[in-house]
């Protein structure tokens, strides 16, 4: 009777290892191929195609790797579904007891299903690693990329899978697994916004919304986060190995290690930044001037921070277009182009005090490019150039006269591909970095009908009349005089304008 | 023997066998979802209460798809016992606490946003359509498979298709924000997904009229026939 008081332990062996790796081989081709997985693997892998974001120019790197963990969230909870009915498979079909007579204790096998997940994470993480060499390559392309960011995705999926033998070895349902995935989804994508101290205890931290920061200004803690996977992932292998009877003191080991890795890499991910990143990023908000390289062409100097500068040459071609419609003596004025961030609210602030919402106006002589590019961004920064051109000064307001129209009439023939960007859209407001020009209905008539009008000639009539057209007290109905267009009335929406 | 006393007879083994822990835990998790910005954020936003209440829908919904779960399936498959009225009773045990709950989900989402009315009559069209959809998927297992539990097949089929719908919002206009102009159109397209959902359920519940053969047992061909079979 006593011999029988407990399971005979199976020695420990070369051979224990080797059933151990081929049941995960065997496990790992199922999980690859379980229709979840290899829908989602297939979503994952053709969504760039569908969208068309593989043509996609001027790619901020340090951008490009966190928006690579998306995707590989939702393969993830695929292979946790997929895992969890691996694990629960022989309890659904009635083998578990065939299982029990076998030499291989169960506690190998829960590990062998843990193991059965690392293929699925090498597939993703080579989808990673080629996606993010597609962008990288990208005409245009700036920036560092963090590998801790392009790793988290791969320990995402290595994470949920283990998760989901987990949570099969503890509940003999696969309700567990569905209701898990509901909860993951609702603390990813719900709580957006969630307090700093708690948001980075979630799998992915997207932190969207704000423009590209510079690379060394970065706050994301995506080392301590990669290691706080790591530590969850493995923690809750070896709880599954606990749980389904594996108690030998190297399995105790590793899962109090692990809690010990999954507890530093928490706390160290809600420390906030630093107190000299804190400072790096005021400067590089109030003053740029201070961090920035600046080139200059022409009469025009370009600063940008380091890593930018290969976008100097593009940003050229706008500026010297928009610069070639303007009048003496504005065409031949020296100007600086900026490039200009908010960081202090950026990704993953945990911005201290004074968190400004936009950025405040420059000074005279300089207007404003960001950090993003591409075709929005070329007609952005042709915004604050002819704005800089016409007006030179930054502050909001709305332009009810002839300084408006030739502002907007300038941004949209100066940039490349301006005039269909602006055909397309039926707003009459066109966004700069910094603040929008906004026409009322009048000043946008006049200029949608210069934009019929061939545009060699009406640009010979602008930098004739310029001295005219740029004074403040020059009317809508002078400018459309003109340049050979009739205005139409003032509407009354167009009355309820501040004008400035 | 007369209908009604059949359907007695069967209540209290039905209401056994309907999944129950399921229910609780999904039920569960859609309290505490949104309950979370009551008690720790009041001023989340009326978008992400709805998609709170979305998700709560979701994940009672997952647990409906375990309706049709039953290891005695193909020893009931012999009883005189129409498979319809099995699963319509099944179906109507479940109804009423799910309505329960899912008031109590809607008051609790409405105590955590006392400011602004949420859209209750749509959001509730949505759970139905979503829990339509579950017991339409697990119908269909249950016609189309041998499968004793085809739970986990609808409620994974479900997940994949709401993942699929958010991910491609801007082409299936489902699960828009609150306030959004295709907000209406949406609701009508939920309307028809739960029609089409329940129609689903009806045709798959009527049992074939000839018997499902395991796939592996039998060649290709008398599967085919025996899949066929209406």
């Amino acid at each position: 009777m006593t011999v029988l008081d407990r399971p005979v332990q199976a020695p420990e062996s070369a051979g224990a290892v080797r059933a151990v790796l081929a049941l995960a081989r065997v496990e790992a081709r199922r999980l690859l191929l379980h229709p979840m997985v290899a829908i989602a693997l297939a979503g994952y892998l053709l969504w760039p195609l569908w969208s068309g974001s593989w043509r996609d120019t001027h790619q901020v790197l340090q951008e490009v790797d966190r928006e690579s963990q998306l995707g590989p969230l939702l393969v993830g909870l695929a292979g946790l579904l997929a895992a969890n009915s691996a694990v629960l498979r022989s309890l659904r079909h009635g083998t578990e007891a065939h299982f029990g007579v076998l030499v291989m204790p169960p506690w190998r096998r829960t590990v062998a299903h843990a193991l059965s997940v690392l293929p699925l994470t090498l597939v993703v993480a080579a989808a990673v690693a080629g996606m993010f060499a597609w962008e990288a390559t990208r005409p245009g392309a700036v920036g560092h990329a963090s590998g801790f960011e392009l790793a988290t995705g791969p320990l995402m999926v290595l994470f949920f899978g283990v998760l989901g033998v987990l949570l099969g070895r503890l509940v003999p349902s696969m309700f567990a697994g569905a209701t898990a995935v509901v909860a993951i989804l609702a603390v990813t994508f719900v709580f957006a916004v969630l307090p700093d101290g708690v948001r980075w205890l979630v799998p992915l931290v997207a932190d969207e919304g704000a423009a590209p920061l510079p690379s060394d200004l970065v706050g994301r803690p995506a080392r301590w986060h990669a290691l706080y996977l790591v530590g969850l992932t493995v923690l809750a292998g070896a709880v599954a190995a606990l749980a389904s009877g594996g108690r030998t003191a190297a399995v105790r080991a590793t899962a109090l290690g692990a809690l010990g890795v999954t507890v530093a890499g928490t706390v160290m991910q809600v420390t906030g930044p630093s107190a000299a990143l804190v400072e790096a990023r005021e400067r590089a908000t109030r003053d740029p001037a201070s961090v920035q390289e600046c080139l200059r062409r022409g009469t025009t100097t370009y600063c940008a921070f380091p890593e930018f500068v290969p976008w100097v040459d593009e940003w050229r071609v706008v500026v010297d277009g928009v610069r070639s419609l303007a009048g003496e003596p504005a065409a031949s004025r020296g100007l600086v182009v900026r490039q200009r961030v908010n960081a202090l609210d950026g990704p993953s602030g945990g911005g201290p005090s004074g968190i400004v919402e936009e950025l405040p106006p420059g000074p005279r002589g300089e207007v404003t490019v960001s950090t993003v590019w591409g075709d929005e961004g070329r007609l952005g920064l042709a915004v604050s150039v002819a704005r800089g051109m016409v007006v030179d000064d930054e502050n909001h307001g709305v332009y009810c006269d002839a300084r408006g129209v030739l502002m907007m009439w300038m941004a949209v023939n100066g940039a490349p591909g301006g005039r269909a960007a602006f055909a397309r859209t039926q707003t009459s407001t066109l966004w700069s970095p910094l603040l929008e020009i906004r026409l009322r209905d009048r000043e946008n008539a006049v200029v949608r009908a210069l934009l019929e009008r061939p545009a060699a000639e009406v640009a010979r009539q602008v930098k004739a009349s310029w001295a005219e057209l740029v004074r403040p007290d020059a009317s809508t109905d002078r400018v459309a005089a003109l340049l050979g267009v009739t205005a139409p009335a003032e509407t009354a929406a167009d009355r309820e304008w501040r004008c400035a | 023997m007369r209908r009604e006393t059949v359907v007695r007879a069967l209540l209290r083994p039905a209401a056994r066998c309907l999944p129950w822990t399921a229910l609780a835990a999904g039920g569960g998790l859609g309290l505490v979802l949104v309950a979370v910005p009551g008690l720790f954020s009041p001023d989340i936003g009326v978008d992400a209460v709805v998609n709170l209440l979305r998700m709560a829908a979701l994940g009672g919904a997952l647990a409906i798809a375990f309706v049709f779960d039953d290891p005695a399936r193909h020893t009931v498959a012999v009883l005189p016992v129409p498979r319809p009225l099995r699963q319509g009773l099944r179906v109507a045990l479940l109804l009423p606490p799910v309505a329960v709950w899912w008031a109590v989900v809607l008051g609790v989402a409405a105590a955590g946003t006392d400011d602004v009315a949420l859209p209750v009559g749509a959001l509730t069209g949505e759970a139905a359509a979503l829990c339509a959809l579950a017991v339409g998927l697990a119908a269909g297992a249950v016609r189309f498979t041998a499968l004793t539990a085809p739970g986990p097949a609808a409620a994974g089929t479900l997940l994949a298709l709401f993942v699929a719908a958010t991910v491609l919002a801007d082409d299936v206009p489902l699960l828009v924000p609150f306030g959004d102009d295709r907000w209406e159109s949406a609701h009508r397209l939920w309307t028809v997904l739960l029609l089409l959902a329940s129609a689903a359920w009806v045709v798959c519940a009527l049992e074939p009229r000839r018997r499902l053969t395991p796939a592996r047992a039998q060649p290709p061909v008398i599967v085919r026939t025996g899949r066929s079979g209406r």
